[in-house]
């Protein structure tokens, strides 16, 4: 019975290992099956963090509210629920690449992910990439790259799992997931669904969030089949479609609502010998969109885009040395009643070079060269090395020169779209360490981007507003996390983990830091485990934020603290559940994280987990 | 630097006290409210706000609605003012569909209007009435229309139906002229008949038509070749006036005394009235680093030239007043996309 109990608190403890600063390349257990394996194998010299499992299913299914609280990465968030756009070590929402297992699922429109349209609920788990990453992961990945990831194990049991919270403002999450395994097929079904009425009261004002309400869901497919010990053949699926509205300063202003449709569908072929290993993925997209202005007149738009994608890798492995090319080609069409001919073919072709030249030096050297039929094509490479200085200490560096591509709506917006645009570029070199001893995670980054030729929308003469590339931008900072695991006694523990950015975002031409971009930005996790409970209290940092480029100090958002707190129990013998009890903001400070948006105060909701 | 800092303080309680003893000499028997003598810039923000310039120009005030109104604020994109025959102002802000009225001395609010409006841009007033245009839907000029408000109420008598854009709207006191075009498209003026509220009749005006203007007895549609004097007795176009093809895209009509205003690019026109060609040589040039906000808004008020600059729409802008011989006289930040000039 104890040992039983013992058992089961240790497992707790592993799969609640929080997020985890890392800096050394993970060994890729053969059990656990990545579809994107550079996150792994190729990141020598930069920062990587994970959240797991444990602690995605820990929080509320918004992604937004779960980078907030476990990245350093700032959200722009115009609204609780509403449109979410993440800024970087101080670049802009375009400059972060999402990668859905490995595929860049940023708008093609906008160029940008919209963290309120995702869900966190069937992720088994999120690296966050701190810098850049356009060699591998293409456009976008300047001031980082967000990568979620459904793995599948290679052996997995029955298992279903229901998932429900309910909470303030009528907000409702429910999740039920499926897996099993016939012979060599494994599947994992999952279904999430996140809706709420969002109508808070404003703290310290005498009103509502009006017209906030939505619905977003997530339908999830992960399907492998082992061919053979060496081929595996997968098959990844991701439905995403909701309806929001958006919520409106006044009662008089106009209501507006936002419906989404997105499909995300790869299927990819591993193939592995002794030395070699090959991996086609092919992968079809599509993203669509329908913005009513007014819902009173019930005019619209709406726009899609269905990409195609394949990329073929190959990686060679040599005692010291690994060796990679990948080639990828990807097709992209959209039409809408705003749109005129969009259409975009990107080739790419890379090279990755890793070589662990001693037992405690490794560095790696990779090239990317694109072929496009709209514009210039830049050069891309990066340098990265790791040296571990003793046990405890490692140090890293990395220079690497990223890019994004202009969006669709850059160059095809009936109404002023510039096909002229070329690519926005990024010179980047980061230092950094990290200290690992005794349960103790501590690690420190220095990081400096120099971004030019960035796309910004400005009036021509006649008045129509065009994108042109115009735009350059300094930015540097530092950033640190601390991580702390402690084992009290057989069935106390506690976590800690907190993460501290500091910004400074120029623009060249003015020398003004850039609107919404905080200089300092914080979190910390504290968890304590008791047996079956645990207890967590959470602490966000937005630090204030200009919202006018000359930069007023009378224009600003003002920065602001919010705690979260989280009280769970697990009942083993009942369905193998986890209750929880969450408070967020629970001082009930009135906030804004856009000037003019006010947030909600505190907020409650409860959740029960069963799994059997 | 602490030298610099001491002098700069001197200077500064210096040109305050000589500040005041300006206004001890200078003061006359003060009416009714705060803001009697001035004018107000209309800022479009974002959340719109309403800077305060005194006409001695001693005195510059920013986001007077709010700090009178204990932080309330007159909604997103305000597009423009107009006054009624009597002491009130009425602050139409296109974002939030909604008209904010206030006591045009003390910015006091005294009520609002949000029923009936869909994108509300301009308005004047009537025989007791005011007249806002709505452009509606973007994507079609159809729905466009006309709000009769009655200003004893404030409550919507009716709303009249265009089938073209609607955009600015004037009167001579017994008609009201409703142009027809907007962002430099379009063309034509409708006239309303306030008495039945309806359509009497569409004059034709040249293409790309940008701003309408009324002095005695004749509307002046400037437009992207040139410009048309309207007879509003016969309803008829009696002239066309020559624009040079090098400012085509003027813009800012404006009639004080004789002259003609306008602008195009950072610079200011003038040609006077018995003219049949427009003059394309500037007579004030200003400097600006912003594309589509240059002249963001222009007046012309007792031998005055007002400008605007609305920057990058994303900082503070700055008004510029010069004197009739092109001379500036003063210049100030104010809000965020400052569009217009109202004056007390």
């Amino acid at each position: 019975m104890c040992m039983k109990y013992k058992l089961f608190f240790s497992l707790i403890l592993l799969v609640s290992m929080a997020t985890w600063a890392q800096d050394k390349p993970v060994q890729t257990l053969d059990t656990v099956y990545l579809s994107d394996q550079n996150l792994r194998t190729f990141n020598t010299g930069q920062k990587q963090l994970r959240i797991t499992d444990s602690v995605i299913t820990n929080q509320n299914f918004s992604l937004t509210d779960l980078l907030q609280r476990q990245t350093p990465i700032y959200f722009r968030q115009n609204g609780y629920g509403m449109v979410s756009s993440p800024s970087f070590r101080g670049t802009t929402a375009s400059q972060t690449a999402v990668l859905w297992n490995g595929v860049n699922i940023n708008s093609s429109l906008t160029g940008q992910t919209d963290f309120n349209t995702l869900l966190s609920a069937n992720l088994s788990s999120i690296d966050v990439k701190f810098g850049g990453g356009s060699i591998v992961y293409g456009t976008g990945a300047i001031g980082g790259s967000i990568h979620l990831n459904q793995n599948l194990d290679k052996h997995i049991e029955e298992q279903h799992q229901f998932q429900t919270a309910y909470g303030s403002f009528n907000t409702l999450e429910t999740r039920y997931a499926y897996q099993n395994q016939f012979d060599s097929i494994k599947f994992k079904l999952a279904f999430a669904r996140r809706q709420s009425d969002n109508d808070y009261d404003i703290p310290n004002q005498n009103r509502q969030n009006e017209n906030g309400k939505f619905e977003m869901n997530s339908l999830d497919a992960v399907i492998r089949l082992d061919l053979s010990d060496d081929n595996v053949l997968s098959y990844f699926s991701n439905f995403t479609f909701g309806e929001r509205n958006f919520s409106v300063i006044r009662t008089s202003d106009p209501r507006t609502k936002y419906d989404n449709v997105d499909t995300r569908n790869m299927i990819e072929w591993q193939s592995t010998s002794d030395r070699i290993q090959s991996k086609l993925k092919l992968a079809y997209l599509t993203e669509s969109f329908t913005y009513f202005d007014n819902l009173s007149r019930n005019t619209s738009s709406t726009s899609e885009v269905a990409t195609q994608w394949i990329q073929y890798e190959f990686l060679y492995s040599l005692n010291a040395i690994k060796l990679k090319a990948i080639l990828n080609y990807q097709n992209a069409q959209g039409q809408g009643n705003q749109l005129n001919n969009a259409e975009r073919n990107i080739a790419g072709l890379s090279f990755l070079f890793q070589h662990q030249l001693t037992d405690r030096l490794n560095y790696e050297i990779t090239l990317r060269q694109d072929i496009n039929d709209n514009f210039e094509n830049p050069f891309l490479f990066s340098l990265g090395s790791r040296y571990e200085l003793n046990d405890k200490w490692s140090l890293r560096a990395h220079a690497s020169r990223n890019y994004r591509l202009p969006t669709f709506n850059d160059l095809f917006w009936f109404n002023g779209g510039n096909p002229e645009l070329n690519p926005e570029t990024a010179y980047q070199t980061e230092v950094g360490g990290t200290y690992e001893f005794q349960g103790i995670n501590f690690s420190l980054n220095g990081f400096y981007n120099d971004i030019t030729s960035m796309i910004r929308w400005l009036p021509d003469q006649f008045g129509l507003w065009r994108p042109q590339n115009t735009d350059a931008v300094e930015t540097y900072g530092l950033e640190a996390s601390l991580a702390y695991l402690l084992d009290i006694t057989d069935n106390q523990a506690i976590q800690f983990n907190s993460n501290y950015g500091y910004t400074i975002s120029e623009d060249q031409a003015t020398g003004n830091q850039l609107i919404y971009v905080p200089f300092h930005i914080a979190n910390t996790n504290l968890m304590y485990l008791y047996d079956q409970w645990k207890f967590g209290l959470t602490w966000l940092y937005n630090g204030s934020v200009f919202t006018q480029t000359d930069n007023n100090p009378e224009r600003k958002v003002e920065a602001y603290n919010l705690f979260d707190l989280n009280i769970s129990r697990r009942f083993p013998k009942f369905f193998n559940s986890k209750l929880s009890l969450r408070t967020s903001n629970i001082f009930d400070l009135a906030y804004e994280a856009v000037d003019n948006r006010p947030m909600p105060g505190r907020a409650f909701s409860i959740q029960l987990l069963t799994t059997f | 630097m602490n030298n610099f800092f001491k002098a700069t303080l001197v200077i500064l309680f210096i040109s305050l006290i000589s500040c005041e003893s300006d206004d001890d000499i200078t003061t006359p028997p003060l009416p009714e409210g705060e803001f009697t003598e001035g004018f107000f810039v209309l800022n479009e923000g974002g959340i719109g706000s309403v800077s305060f310039v005194s006409n001695d120009f001693s005195r510059v005030e920013q986001q007077i609605y709010s700090n009178v109104n204990n932080g309330d604020d007159i909604g997103q994109f305000v597009q423009s003012l107009f006054f009624d025959e009597s002491d009130r102002a009425y602050i139409i802000s296109n974002g939030s569909n909604l008209i904010t009225v206030v006591n045009r001395f003390t910015f006091e609010k005294v009520g609002e209007v949000t029923t009936s409006l869909d994108v509300p841009r301009y308005g004047t007033v009537i025989n007791g009435k005011a007249y806002v245009t709505n452009q509606a839907s973007f994507t079609t000029n159809a729905d466009d229309f006309v709000t009769v408000i009655d200003l004893e109420s404030l409550e919507v008598e009716t709303t009249i139906p265009f089938n073209t854009i609607v955009e600015n709207i004037i009167s001579d006191g017994n008609k009201l002229y409703v142009q027809n075009a907007a962002f430099g498209i379009g063309s034509g003026v409708t006239i309303i008949d306030p008495a039945s509220n309806s359509i009497e009749e569409e004059i034709q005006t040249g293409d790309a038509l940008q701003s309408i203007f009324i002095n005695a007895n004749s509307l002046f549609a400037l437009h992207g070749s040139g410009m048309d004097r309207i007879n509003l007795n016969t309803q008829e176009v009696t002239l066309t006036l020559n624009l040079p093809s090098e400012i085509s895209g003027a813009k800012n009509l404006k009639i004080l005394d004789g002259v003609f205003y306008y602008t195009f690019g950072s610079s200011v026109y003038q040609t006077s009235i018995s003219e049949t060609s427009l003059s394309s040589e500037p007579f004030i040039t200003y400097d600006s680093n912003s594309q589509f906000g240059t002249m963001y808004g222009f007046a012309v008020n007792d031998g005055l030239v007002y400008i605007s600059d609305a920057t990058d729409f994303a900082s503070d802008g700055f008004i510029e007043i010069y004197d009739l011989s092109g001379n500036l006289v003063f210049e100030t930040s104010v809000g965020l996309g400052p569009n217009g000039f109202y004056f007390n």
